[in-house]
């Protein structure tokens, strides 16, 4: 059961494709197990087709129609919806589709218990996507971030001040909290993040560990 | 509102066994005049064919005059909601020829008991429009790699649904209000900016935020409840 969902301004620019790619890939995974989110998005183009009903018909150009009839019969009748493929490369069998377009880097170290591995996106504007990984019981450094972000948990879960976070659970993060998440100890934890500008750990120990956060 | 809710139970009814597919059509294209009349800013919308039927005949036997139905129903319509948003007059025709190509060739994917066909047809010219605008931006930057910048992750235009789900959220739209639907409505069928729907309806700008949101954590409670 799904209790986290994107909020509602992020899935509205998502289904407008108003979304950086990075946060656009974390909506989409997302997406591809909510049922609840899906049903929003299908009622919302239904409002949006009612709309289009409702629109005068103001009868279109006679040669769009010609044109339209010669480009079918160019095509042939048999031309199929063709999806680019790419081959699973992630050994993750817990990873969404959505991610199976993606060159993935190395996992690398980040604190005691916790690694990550950088998302190679297309574009590179707004916000950067990577994986984050926990070993089970994990506390996470307290951090803040400077911009906003999104996570998803792919496997395994954890609990901050805000709730508990379980497979397919969406946290839409503001920028100015801080937290702490707990990773739970029976399996570790990996979730797809994506975020806007930095990391910032807070606590005694932030200085020994600021030089290697490079997320 | 009462009527409206005495229709919806009466779609709820569909629960107690199996629905003919054409019954679920017909209650989905029942909509739309009903939101028009309670929006009231777009008039009436005459009787609907059953469209999803001949989307689903082109799957069938690639059927040339069930695609001509569509294209006169969809193209000038599809035109003025491209112009509409901002479109200039000729990519708007371009945009509408690719969204009904599309819907030929994507017919086997469209499930007539998911979203309307009208819904179906607005998601893929939606899509269509966000490709064009990303092609635009990749060009302006001139980048030297063609397959630079085109992010590809966006809404499919098929989204998967359990058979009767079409009706029923057809049922839970009904039950928005007409404000509720009036800034769902403005926000995605015409795209127009936030700032630009508060000016319209006199309204502050947070008020039209905050009334977007709460229309769609009302819809997502009443998809709940209807328990796809």
């Amino acid at each position: 059961m799904i209790s986290h969902h994107p909020l509602e301004e992020t899935l509205a620019a998502f289904s407008l494709g108003k979304l950086d790619e990075g946060r656009a890939l974390v909506v989409s995974s997302h997406l591809e197990t909510c049922s609840s989110c899906q049903h929003l998005i299908a009622g919302i183009d239904n409002m949006a087709g009612a709309r289009l009903d409702a629109l005068p018909n103001e009868g279109a150009n006679p040669s769009l129609k010609r044109n339209m009839l010669v480009k079918l019969d160019l095509m042939g009748a048999h031309q199929v919806d063709s999806h680019p493929t790419t081959s699973a490369r992630h050994e993750m069998d817990f990873a969404p589709k959505s991610l199976r377009f993606y060159e993935l880097g190395h996992w690398s170290w980040v604190s005691r218990g916790v690694y990550w591995r950088p998302v190679t996106l297309h574009s590179k504007r707004g916000a950067r996507a990577f994986l984050l990984k926990a070993y089970p019981g994990t506390k996470l450094p307290r951090h803040t971030h400077t911009g906003t972000e999104l996570t998803l948990v792919l496997k395994g879960a954890f609990s901050h001040e805000l709730g508990r976070f379980a497979q397919g659970d969406l946290e839409d993060a503001d920028h100015d909290r801080f937290h702490q998440p707990i990773v739970e100890s029976n399996e570790e934890c990996v979730c797809l993040v994506a975020m806007e500008g930095q990391l910032r750990l807070l606590g005694f120990m932030a200085p020994l560990f600021q030089p290697f956060v490079r997320i | 509102m009462q009527a409206i809710r005495e229709k919806s139970s009466k779609y709820e009814s569909g629960k107690l066994g199996p629905m003919p597919v054409a019954v679920g059509l017909r209650v989905v294209w029942s909509m739309p005049a009903e939101i028009s009349d309670m929006v009231g800013t777009t008039p009436a919308a005459p009787t609907v064919p059953d469209f999803g039927q001949l989307i689903v005949s082109i799957a069938r036997t690639r059927d040339r005059i069930a695609f001509e139905n569509l294209f006169d129903y969809f193209a000038p319509r599809l035109i003025s909601m491209f112009k509409r948003m901002g479109t200039p007059n000729q990519r708007a025709e371009e945009l509408t020829q690719d969204t009904l190509l599309a819907v030929w060739n994507k017919a086997h994917l469209f499930d007539p008991a998911g979203t309307s066909a009208s819904g179906w047809v607005y998601r893929i010219a939606t899509n269509l429009r966000i490709d064009s605008l990303r092609r635009d931006r990749h060009l302006a930057k001139l980048a030297t790699d063609p397959s630079d910048e085109l992010e590809q992750s966006h809404l499919p235009d098929s989204i998967l649904m359990s058979k009767q789900a079409g009706t029923k959220i057809g049922a839970a739209v009904a039950l928005l209000s007409a404000e509720q639907q009036q800034v769902i409505g403005l926000s995605f069928f015409e795209d127009t900016p936030h700032a630009e729907i508060a000016a319209r309806l006199q309204l502050p700008l947070g008020t039209v935020k905050s009334r977007l949101r709460l229309a769609m954590k009302r819809l997502r409670t009443l998809l709940e409840a209807e328990s796809l």
